[in-house]
């Protein structure tokens, strides 16, 4: 339960940042990814965010990424998500959000999706 | 990318791996969802904090982009205010609760059980749904504690473009159940720390002032007993009689001055005293304030020359009539050249000036009392007028009861006046009485009475 949870930058393309996820995406951690992807979003940038080391994902922290694609959509921005942990691509299926958000295999893919 | 939500009842579709694995899967879900919930309540305490993880926690657990709360106010008839809103316009959140907040606060008030889409015309009236369904808003429901609604929760469609399941309306109820909770805990811990804060602050004024009294009171015993015993003991050697005619005379001048001054201070308490329970009646007329100034100073001049301290007085020939009272004016000036004399060393010069002057377009008299002692530090100045207050901080320094400058400055604005005190340390302190002027003539401007809140006794 005490896993640490970390955001951290991976690259920065043109407009776009890469930010990878790490550890447990729960209450805890769930402000953390918002005030990171606010401040990208901040910046006038696009957001590909990396879920492939992501334990586990709570109600919160869907609820973040879900929050964050909104208020990316609502400013013109774009994000993308990329290489879902098997947890994480387990809950998405289960609630259908690949319906809403954008999901890739890997990150070229969606560096190339937000460069179109 | 936003679902429509013409369809907003219908059953979120299920994928073909087999329908209990995905109810299992539903379940496991919901369970998480409210573990999550309980997790996030116990990170803060924060209204705000809090009440962005649940909305996170909602939007997880329903899997909607919209969410928003608003709480109810003390005033049943103001509408809910707008706490936190992801994915709704703030603005339209606010008017949302503005032009339908009352009949949907009465509804889920009445039921305290989420409505949804399909049924809001029904609870609300048609005019109230169709501003609900112009936010594309799938679900209301009621944010609730120890019975009681605390606030109201809005949530939008499911992204995946399907409606809600009975379980995810059960879990969202059971979690608005454990918000309510939480965030009612949170605000009485708040209130709690608040109240403790505030009754800090009154302990420490209060020991401020049972300080204050006390130094009060070791004051007044040193300043009533001094002059007491110097009568006592000078009405006892005249009592034996055995002095001559001109030391009976120096023994008796001895007590009449001393009693002079004893009256002087039981005088002053007194008038603070009715100052302080707003019994104090005064006699404001107009005078003539050259005369009163000259006769204070004769009045004044033996004593402070005794002291070794030079008494000026500078007044100009002539000076519009002011309004004051008389026998209080000498109070004020007394407290001023005492203050003076007691914070200057002999040799020292005390000047008693008048004029006029023009200030916040009110015209006044004012006398100043100069002197070139060692001034006040910047620190002192803003307590210079409070009771008991010595300007160096200390009870017993200079002596006195501490209460000749609150007294002086009092007075002075229940005359219709004003008292300032202008000190730089080094460079002497000066008071300036300011007195509301008539016009020599009648050709000034008029006094506005109304801001005399005492009995006045208009010379015309």
């Amino acid at each position: 339960m005490n896993e640490s949870f970390e955001v951290s930058e991976a690259k920065s393309l043109g407009r776009t940042v890469v930010l990878r996820v790490r550890g447990r995406l729960d209450a805890r951690a769930a402000p953390l990814l918002m005030e990171r992807a606010a401040a990208v979003r901040a910046n006038g940038q696009n957001l590909v965010l990396n879920l492939a080391d992501v334990s586990f994902i709570g109600s919160s922290g869907i609820g973040a990424v879900l929050a964050v694609a909104e208020q990316f959509q609502e400013q013109g921005g774009i994000v993308r998500l990329t290489s879902l942990s098997t947890s994480v691509a387990s809950v998405f299926r289960l609630l259908n959000l690949d319906r809403f958000l954008k999901i890739d295999a890997n990150e070229e893919e969606s560096l190339a999706a937000v460069e179109l | 990318m936003r679902p429509s939500s013409s369809s907003p009842e219908a059953t979120r579709s299920r994928p073909s791996d087999g329908g209990t694995l995905h109810a299992l899967a539903e379940r496991d879900h919901a369970l998480h969802a409210l573990i999550d919930l309980n997790q996030g309540f116990t990170v803060t305490l924060d209204l705000y904090k809090t009440v962005d993880h649940l909305l996170l926690n909602l939007m997880g657990q329903l899997g909607t982009s919209r969410a928003v709360l608003w709480l109810l106010t003390d005033d049943p008839a103001a509408p809910p205010i707008l706490i936190r809103s992801h994915g709704m316009n703030q603005q339209a959140a606010r008017v949302l609760m503005e032009r339908c907040g009352a009949q949907v606060v009465k509804r889920l008030c009445q039921d305290s059980a989420p409505i949804l889409a399909a049924a809001m015309e029904e609870a609300f009236g048609s005019s109230a749904a169709a501003l609900v369904r112009q936010e594309d808003i799938a679900i209301l429901a009621p944010l609730w504690a120890s019975g009681a609604t605390l606030g109201v929760v809005a949530l939008g469609p499911g992204v995946a473009g399907a409606g809600f399941q009975p379980l995810e309306v059960q879990v969202l109820e059971a979690s608005l159940g454990i918000a309510g909770v939480a965030i009612q805990n949170g605000e009485s811990y708040n209130r709690v720390l608040e109240s403790s804060r505030q009754l800090r602050l009154a302990n420490e004024e209060l020991k401020q002032l049972d300080r204050k009294q006390s130094e009060f009171l070791t004051n007044v015993n040193h300043e009533l007993r001094t002059p007491l015993c110097v009568v006592v003991s000078s009405l006892e050697c005249a009592l034996e009689m055995k002095q001559g005619p001109a030391e009976l005379r120096t023994l008796l001048q001895n007590s009449v001055c001393q009693a002079r001054k004893l009256f002087g201070m039981v005088d002053n308490l007194l008038t603070l005293s009715e100052l302080s329970r707003d019994t104090l009646s005064l006699r404001v007329v107009e005078h003539d304030l050259i005369r009163t100034l000259v006769r204070f100073h004769a009045k004044r001049l033996p004593g402070v020359s005794a002291g070794r301290r030079e008494l000026l007085l500078d007044v100009p020939p002539r000076l519009a009539p002011a309004r004051f009272d008389d026998h209080r004016i000498s109070q004020i000036l007394d407290a001023l050249v005492d203050n003076a004399v007691k914070f200057t060393r002999p040799g020292s010069r005390i000047v008693l000036r008048a004029g006029e002057m023009l200030r916040d377009e009110t015209r006044w008299v004012h006398i100043e009392v100069e002197d070139d002692g060692p001034g006040i530090p910047a620190d002192q100045l803003p307590t210079l007028f409070d009771p008991f207050q010595q300007p160096d901080g200390s009870a017993t320094r200079v002596g006195g009861m501490g209460i000749g400058l609150a007294l002086a400055h009092d007075l002075a604005e229940r005359m219709g006046g004003r008292l300032l005190a202008s000190s730089a340390p080094g460079q002497g302190s000066t008071f300036t009485l300011l007195l509301r002027a008539n016009a020599l003539g009648g050709g000034g401007p008029d006094l506005d009475r109304s801001t005399l809140q005492i009995e006045t006794i208009d010379g015309s």
